[in-house]
């Protein structure tokens, strides 16, 4: 079967920030993704479950520049301010052009 | 201090329930309800307080908001400033925690309020239906003002983000298009749907204040870290901001149950709008302060002893 690589961008914040996170990934060309609500615990402590919602993990499948305008966007305006964490792992996908 | 008026307010179903689950989350029981019932038992009383508060405001005259209104205004203006000089020079925090704090305080809680009302008008003493209208004034002010504290110092917080989020979020959509409907439709034709919105009320009150006491248990592991001065804080600030919103209430002419209800809102602090929009713009400020301050000392301290204090303080005024 013939697939093309892509990059799997994932993304744990709080609830918080999921408006404004989906905004900009898809500014930095995700055409899509998926958002789910999570329960854990990081170094920062127990993920804050207000009544705001928990977690949020958040992924898409994108071209490896774009994983990297992400991770590098998070590294710069997330990272020191917001619960987040994130990285990338590979992916085989078919009908490469929707990614 | 009358007996049975804090008997009466201590004794409710929703304050007995939030009590109970508070113990039994300490005690490490399963008290959360299933994931999807909060939201949908918070969404529930936000529109049938607005409801309430709609259908009420339908039979009053325009002249008669006026000065409960300026009364609320000036209390979502000072009840931010009094917990941020509280925060700086008592609590010795930093400008940034200090002005976030300052604006969960300067914001309300509507549970607290839906308590407060729900414990004037078992003793008899039912507030004006503008109350509702004013939650929605002080949630967005008190944030708006906390934000602005922030503005002076380092690191101005993104406004336009942080106003969307408080206006157009659940609460207070859910809450204006209760009062909306509520005066759109009249006392009379609402009959219909009060089975729902009244008779299932105070049900869905004790279910909501389970879930309220369960969360407020988790803080109140996390308040020995925050150390004993924001705990002194955080009972004293609402004692003070409660007692003059009680000055003002009685000023702008509310009745005794109007003038508890409007002092129990300006002692009230915010737990789900304030965090949200704090969080967004001011990242700076440490959100574990803010939570544990008002959902596991002021939320309780309110519920328990704050609403009786004030129902007290109101007759005496009114």
């Amino acid at each position: 079967m013939e697939t093309t690589d892509r990059s799997i961008v994932t993304i744990i914040a709080e609830a918080a920030v999921e408006s404004r996170l989906i905004v900009d990934v898809k500014r930095l060309g995700a055409r899509g993704y998926s958002v789910g609500h999570v329960r854990g615990e990081g170094t920062t402590g127990r993920h804050l479950q207000d009544l705001n919602g928990p977690s949020v993990r958040l992924e898409t499948i994108v071209s490896e520049p774009v994983a990297d305008a992400i991770l590098a966007h998070l590294a710069a305006e997330y990272f020191g301010r917001f619960a987040v964490v994130a990285w990338v792992s590979p992916a085989r996908v078919l009908r490469s052009d929707r990614f | 201090m009358d007996g049975t008026l804090v008997l009466d307010g201590l004794l409710s179903a929703p304050v007995v329930a939030f009590v109970l689950a508070v113990l039994a989350g300490l005690a490490r029981f399963e008290v959360r309800l299933p994931e999807a019932l909060p939201p949908v038992l918070a969404t529930f009383l936000l529109f049938a307080i607005g409801l309430k508060g709609g259908r009420s405001l339908a039979e009053s005259a325009p002249s008669e908001l006026l000065a409960p209104l300026v009364a609320a205004l000036a209390i979502g203006v000072i009840t931010p400033l009094i917990a941020f000089v509280a925060m700086r020079t008592f609590v010795r925090l930093d400008r940034a925690d200090a002005a976030g704090i300052a604006a969960h305080y300067g914001s309300v809680s509507a549970v607290t309020f839906i308590v407060a009302l729900a414990v004037v008008e078992s003793q008899g003493i039912p507030a004006e239906g503008i109350l509702a209208g004013l939650l929605g004034v002080l949630e967005v002010v008190g944030i708006v003002v906390g934000l602005a504290l922030a503005a002076r110092g380092a690191g101005a917080p993104s406004w336009t983000g942080a106003l969307s989020e408080i206006v157009r979020g659940r609460s207070i959509t859910m809450l204006l298009l209760g009062i909306a409907v509520g005066l759109l439709v009249g006392d009379v034709r609402l009959a219909p749907v009060d089975p729902l919105f009244v008779g299932l009320f105070q049900g869905a009150l004790v279910l909501f204040l389970l879930e309220m006491g369960a969360i407020a248990a988790e803080r109140l592991r996390d308040v020995a870290k925050v150390g004993v001065r924001l705990v002194v804080a955080a009972i004293a600030v609402p004692v003070i901001n409660g007692t003059l919103g009680a000055l003002l209430g009685a000023a702008a002419g509310l009745s005794t149950g109007g003038v508890a209800v409007l002092a129990t809102l300006a002692a009230s602090a915010s737990y789900i709008a304030a965090p949200a929009a704090v969080r967004i713009a001011l990242p700076e400020a440490d959100p574990a302060l803010s939570i544990s301050a008002s959902l596991g000392i002021t939320f309780p301290f309110n519920l328990t002893i704050g609403i009786p204090l004030f129902v007290w303080i109101a007759t005496v005024l009114t």
